[in-house]
């Protein structure tokens, strides 16, 4: 009697797991595609512009490319990573390669998330999240040399609490915020995490000597700071829910303000001069991840989403604005996205092909 | 062995439940955009269900006050209309017009329309007519401009017309009628439903006797392309579009593709490039929530502007949204219109006002 019981829990809980696992694949859900405006491919990254850093004051972008993540083996890194600069002044739609200069590991530079700060002498700081070939991972703070463009390395900082870090957000000369997207350093022990829901992820404060946990046994992907560095958004990215928090940078800790849930996987962040979030999102999970597994395939794509997200006064709410969606054909698995010229263009990157940069002709303020 | 059986059953029940839910929707939601500036039109308050565009008058005439699935006629409480709409202009007013002659002037609750210019260049109307107690008939009436007025002409009844939803007009005394289930009560609609034994269909008649063309499916948009010979059909429940080759000679249609689009698409517009519109419902809880009780304005549902755009084949066909609304602006849009070449968007609801919209966004690319 007891072993009927105990059976019929565990078949209960196996067909709840099933029915969340397939839901949480989106097996009902599809793009339809539109544009806001005019779009193009941006010419120069190729393998990938996973995360983009655009400094208002100089008018440019920096794009990251040439990701590794989860890597089955360092031989399967055919591609090389970079970092491209692009001029938002101008409709070039071509980015150059800018040179990194004095790299420890030229070889293993494999940017991921991107973040800048201006330092006291007006020079552009970059922190790049790195891997390596063999998914070694590392934060590179380079600074920017407007007049030779070109990057310079000054410091590598590696430690035991960047597990897996996926984004970066700067918040001092020295100082950032570093995401860790979960714990697993192989594809199938990320498949493990990722079915059992018992994440590793989180958050990491790194002060410019020290680093510590400000969240941990979680999933986070993009991370930004409102524009007066006050409030935190968090991608959990697995939950397809965005994190709400405040961030108290003299002492170091957080606090939970709201979850929005957005249904869709929102990846890095970018908030506006109106402190509008914008995020790039990929929809459908099981046609992302058929395409992240295997990212040198051209036939497989992965579905790209642009939102908007405008919070209310408290930070409790948003209303959500859809600027583009695309089945992944012209721009697939988006995860960036950023206005500019006043919010009437926009650039897109995606985890591993080419960016693209839209206009914007319809009203986004919709209430 | 009886071990099996209920394994069975439990395998069957499971699965059963599973295909419910994704039926529902339950992990789906809209994300707001619009094509461009977009703005109620006065006039129509309850329902804009279906819309006839007459390009060659630049009128709109659309269906407002539907009656569905009713079970208390005293809960009718608003008026069946026609109203008119002045495309050249942005108005965004449009007009009740008068329709003259009406067999039961109180049991006009007007669903799908079509038209057909006839010979004399007036223009014919075919509308698919509810009364208060769901009864169903075929209101065939003239638009006499001048008086601007329709003149009702005949109304056709048939008991192949089981529950009429869309009309196509096929000549002057003849059209196509989409039945979108069988059961005429609320609860028996919901069974037809949840055990997928629909009783719908599509019924062609002729001007004197009715065919059936399909039967057992759910039938609800129905529309012809520019040149007659593709049908188009809105299989909502099933969230397919099927294409069939219409012979009118012939009296039949043959099958050459079912479009799968994970909405429930309503109605259907055909633009001057032959491209197909719909207004559709892309969250069913959230639909069946709104017009379960369509008059509580706390209720809305999601709204979304499909376009198709076909392969030569026909087999195949690009989508594209060109709007989607939670619900707050436009609930449960049923058809999308296009005119000023494809500049601007008319959007018809099953039970709430009219949305008119400019198209500033490229739709090809």
């Amino acid at each position: 009697m007891l072993v009927k019981v105990v059976l019929f829990g565990l078949l209960g809980v196996s067909i709840h797991f099933i029915f969340n696992t397939l839901l949480t694949l989106d097996i009902n859900k599809r793009v339809y595609n539109h544009r806001p405006g005019e779009c193009r491919k941006i010419e120069g990254p190729v393998h990938g512009s996973e995360d983009i850093e655009v400094i208002d004051k100089l008018q440019i972008a920096f794009i990251s490319s040439g990701l590794v993540y989860l890597p089955n083996s360092a031989s399967d890194v055919k591609w090389k990573g970079q970092i491209f600069l692009y001029d938002l002044t101008k409709r070039s739609y071509k980015a150059e390669p800018i040179p990194v200069l004095n790299l420890e590991d030229v070889d293993g530079f494999h940017p991921h998330g991107l973040s800048h700060w201006i330092l006291n002498n007006r020079t552009v700081r970059l922190f790049v999240v790195v891997h390596s070939k063999t998914f070694k991972h590392s934060i590179v703070i380079l600074d920017y040399n407007s007049a030779k463009r070109e990057l310079n390395h000054v410091k590598t900082i590696r430690g035991e609490k960047f597990v897996r870090p996926n984004d970066i957000v700067a918040t001092g000369e020295n100082s950032f915020l570093v995401s860790n997207d979960g714990g697993a350093q192989t594809a199938l022990g990320n498949v493990w995490e990722i079915l059992s829901g018992f994440y590793k992820g989180g958050l990491v404060y790194y002060n410019g000597k020290k680093s510590q946990f400000l969240m941990e046994n979680n999933i986070a992907n993009g991370i930004i700071l409102s524009r007066d560095q006050k409030t935190l958004f968090v991608s959990h990215i697995n939950q397809e829910t965005i994190g709400v928090y405040t961030w108290n940078q003299k002492d170091g800790e957080i606090q939970k303000i709201s979850e929005i849930e957005t249904l869709t996987g929102c990846d890095n962040f970018y908030v506006d001069t109106q402190d509008h979030l914008w995020a790039g999102c990929h929809p459908v999970v099981k046609d992302a991840a058929g395409h992240l597994g295997n990212v040198s395939d051209s036939t497989l794509y992965g579905p790209s989403q642009v939102l908007r997200v405008s919070f209310s006064k408290d930070l409790k709410t948003a209303e959500i604005v859809e600027v583009l969606a695309d089945d992944g054909r012209f721009v697939s698995a988006s995860t960036i996205a950023i206005p500019f010229d006043d919010g009437k263009q926009m650039i897109v990157g995606t985890v591993a092909r080419p960016a693209i940069h839209c206009d914007i002709n319809v009203s986004l303020n919709l209430y | 062995m009886l071990k099996i059986v209920l394994v069975v059953l439990l395998a069957f029940l499971v699965q059963y439940v599973f295909k419910t839910l994704l039926m529902f929707d339950i992990n789906k939601r809209t994300y707001n955009h619009r094509p461009g500036p977009c703005r109620k039109v006065d006039g129509p308050v309850h329902g804009s269900e279906d819309i006839a565009i007459v390009e060659e008058l630049n009128l709109a005439f659309i269906t407002s006050g539907l009656v569905y699935l009713i079970e208390d006629p005293t809960q009718v409480t608003w008026k069946g209309q026609i109203f008119a709409y002045d495309l050249s202009k942005k108005t965004y007013k449009a007009e009740s017009i008068p329709i003259v002659n009406l067999e039961d002037g109180d049991g006009f609750h007007p669903h799908g329309i079509s038209h057909w210019i006839k010979k004399d260049g007036s223009v014919r109307l075919f509308v698919v007519v509810h009364s208060k107690q769901f009864r169903h008939s075929i209101a065939i009436l003239d638009f006499d401009k001048t008086k601007w007025q329709l003149n009702h002409v005949k109304t056709v009844r048939d008991d192949k017309f089981v529950r009429p939803n869309d009309v196509v007009a096929t000549g002057e005394n003849s059209f196509l009628v989409s039945n979108d289930g069988g059961a005429q009560t609320i609860v028996g609609n919901a069974i037809e439903m949840f055990t997928g034994f629909f009783k719908g269909g599509l019924v062609y008649f002729d001007g004197m006797n009715s065919h059936y063309l399909l039967e057992n499916t759910v039938a609800n948009g129905i529309i012809l392309s520019r040149d007659r010979k593709t049908l188009f059909v809105s299989h909502i429940n099933q969230e397919t579009i099927g294409v069939f080759a219409w012979d009118q000679k012939k009296i039949t249609i043959k099958k050459i593709s079912e479009i799968e689009t994970l909405t429930g698409c309503d109605n259907f517009f055909i633009d001057n490039e032959d491209n197909l519109w719909s207004g559709c419902h892309p969250v069913l809880k959230d639909a069946v929530g709104h017009l379960g009780d369509a008059t509580n304005p706390n209720l809305y549902s999601q709204s979304q502007v499909l376009r198709f755009k076909f392969s030569s084949d026909l087999k195949s066909t690009e989508m594209l949204e060109v709007f989607s609304d939670d619900g707050r602006f436009t609930a449960a849009s049923a058809i999308a219109a296009t005119f000023d070449n494809g500049k601007q968007l008319l959007i018809g609801t099953v039970f709430r006002d009219l949305t008119h919209c400019d198209i500033d966004v490229p739709l090809d690319f």
